[in-house]
């Protein structure tokens, strides 16, 4: 027996525990006789069994669990009582479950009529719990339908007949050729604290095409005044890949609550080297002189590209925090592009207005080879 | 090295599939069956393991309570932990996320984005 036929048969004997836990579950329920944690192990048990049906794509049982859990949710949370009825309907709904159950295994067909009522009871109750008028009864001959369109387990909770449908975004976005993007990352401490790191994303937005990273480092402290849970860095990166924008957002969905992030398409009239705002040097002058019994960080203010990121990493390297890795790390990417940095230090867009600004650009066809060999 | 996954599922089905699938892409697999155990497990293991993947649902403590747990303790805050969820349930990844989960994924899972997604987390 392979490996997934193994899985498979798990699958059914577990089944069968769980079928006889919703049981046990129900009748204590119906006699008065149940707890929260009873509650829970109904809901666990339907739960469960619809998590491995959507694995063995048995649609029709992943579709008649989803409903019956979304209902034994509405009891969970309170907003559902166990009246006779109601768990009379579930009683009912637990046969059925378990018919669905053994039609998967052995390869029958489970009362489609049946069920379909039984949905349409079970959507009821979820209606009746959140206060909404019950939604209009299936037509005849359409059990099993929705199952039948695609997968149904991934609906909005109080949207069951829900169907995706496929867009066609280039057609809004002009897609086609080379799709360029700014984006402006700016991690917050809550994204480190997560165990998200800036680097990780950074090396997906790399894998999507070419880009080309400034790391503004303006916001680093002082010293003494680093917060080692803190953030500092700001990423804007240039970005020229054939994926869309959908794409794009993909690589930033684990930390886009724990960051400020935009993302913008370019057009060509918009090229140009990335610019970044480092520190006002004077103004870092002023306040090392401001406080005189500080550390001065004399590199930090000579050097406050990568320095400061390296700075964010000490002192300690035995407790060196993760996020603060993370900090150091893109910086440490940017270094080999010293010469734009250098190219670009003299008012970078050429308006020559506001404070020296620098960019510390680099493209990922000079440090892919890297990360790739640290990361992966 | 191989890199060490925690996979935390109180349904057996779900632990072996998640088993034979990081197994067969080179992961060294630990296994748990609900939040309880996974502290458990988690303490008992010499070298922390790579990334953390647990469910949401289950028994003695669940996905949210392991999260926080392993997230109060200042030496395992750099772990990553994948949550199992559903598509729909967007209140429960935001509340995965609040308790300090790194990222998630969609069951019923395709293997290709398991790994994915244990390689966008993992250091």
């Amino acid at each position: 027996m392979d490996a997934m036929a193994e899985i498979r048969q798990t699958f059914f004997e577990e089944c069968a525990e769980q079928l006889a836990e919703l049981e046990a579950g129900l009748l204590a329920i119906e006699n008065g006789e149940a707890d929260s944690d009873t509650v829970n192990a109904v809901f666990r048990a339907v739960h469960s069994i619809k998590g491995g049906a959507g694995a063995f794509c048995l649609d029709d049982l992943v579709h008649f669990a989803h409903v019956f859990e979304t209902t034994l949710d509405e009891m969970r949370t309170g907003r559902l009582d166990s009246s006779e009825k109601v768990v009379k309907i579930m009683l009912r709904s637990a046969d059925a479950l378990a018919d669905l159950v053994t039609a998967a295994r052995d390869g029958g067909t489970a009362d489609a009529e049946r069920n379909a009522g039984l949905i349409d009871e079970l959507k009821g109750l979820v209606a009746l719990a959140k206060g909404e008028e019950p939604p209009a009864p299936s037509a005849p001959g359409t059990a099993g339908a929705a199952a039948a369109d695609g997968p149904v387990y991934d609906d909005g909770m109080g949207d069951f007949d829900f169907t995706p449908v496929a867009v066609d975004l280039s057609d809004l976005m002009g897609i086609g050729g080379d799709n360029r993007f700014r984006i402006v990352f700016k991690p917050s401490p809550r994204m480190y604290a997560k165990a998200n790191e800036a680097n990780r994303v950074l090396r997906d937005v790399y894998a999507l095409g070419e880009a080309k990273v400034s790391c503004n480092t303006s916001e680093v402290p002082l010293l003494t005044a680093i917060d080692p849970e803190g953030a500092y860095l700001t990423f804007t990166i240039e970005l020229s890949t054939a994926e869309p924008e959908e794409k794009v957002r993909e690589v930033f969905e684990f930390v886009e609550f724990d960051c400020d992030l935009s993302i913008e398409a370019i057009a060509d009239s918009q090229d140009g080297e990335i610019e970044a705002d480092d520190p006002d040097i004077a103004d870092i002058l002023a306040r090392i002189r401001a406080a005189p019994d500080e550390e001065p960080a004399p590199e930090h203010a000579a050097e406050p590209g990568d320095k400061a990121a390296a700075e964010a990493r000490q002192p300690e390297p035995e407790s060196e925090p993760e996020h603060a890795k993370a900090a150091a790390q893109p910086a440490k990417a940017a270094a080999p592009s010293a010469p734009s940095a250098a190219k670009a230090e003299a008012g970078g867009d050429g308006k020559g207005a506001g404070p020296p600004r620098r960019s510390v650009s680099t493209s990922n066809a000079s440090t892919a080879s890297s990360i790739s060999s640290a990361n992966w | 090295m191989k890199r060490t996954i925690l996979t935390i599922d109180d349904s057996r089905t779900m632990r072996e599939m998640l088993k034979v699938t990081l197994a067969s892409s080179g992961f060294t697999v630990v296994q748990a069956e609900d939040g309880q155990h996974g502290i458990e497990v988690l303490e008992g293991m010499d070298i922390e393991p790579d990334v953390i993947i647990t469910d949401i649902n289950m028994p003695r403590k669940d996905g949210f309570q392991f999260i926080e747990e392993v997230r109060a303790d200042a030496s395992r805050r750099a772990i990553p932990i994948l949550v199992l969820t559903t598509e729909s349930d967007a209140e429960k990844k935001q509340r995965a996320r609040l308790a300090g989960a790194t990222g998630w994924i969609v069951k019923p899972f395709d293997p290709t984005k398991l790994v994915d997604a244990i390689n966008r987390v993992a250091a």
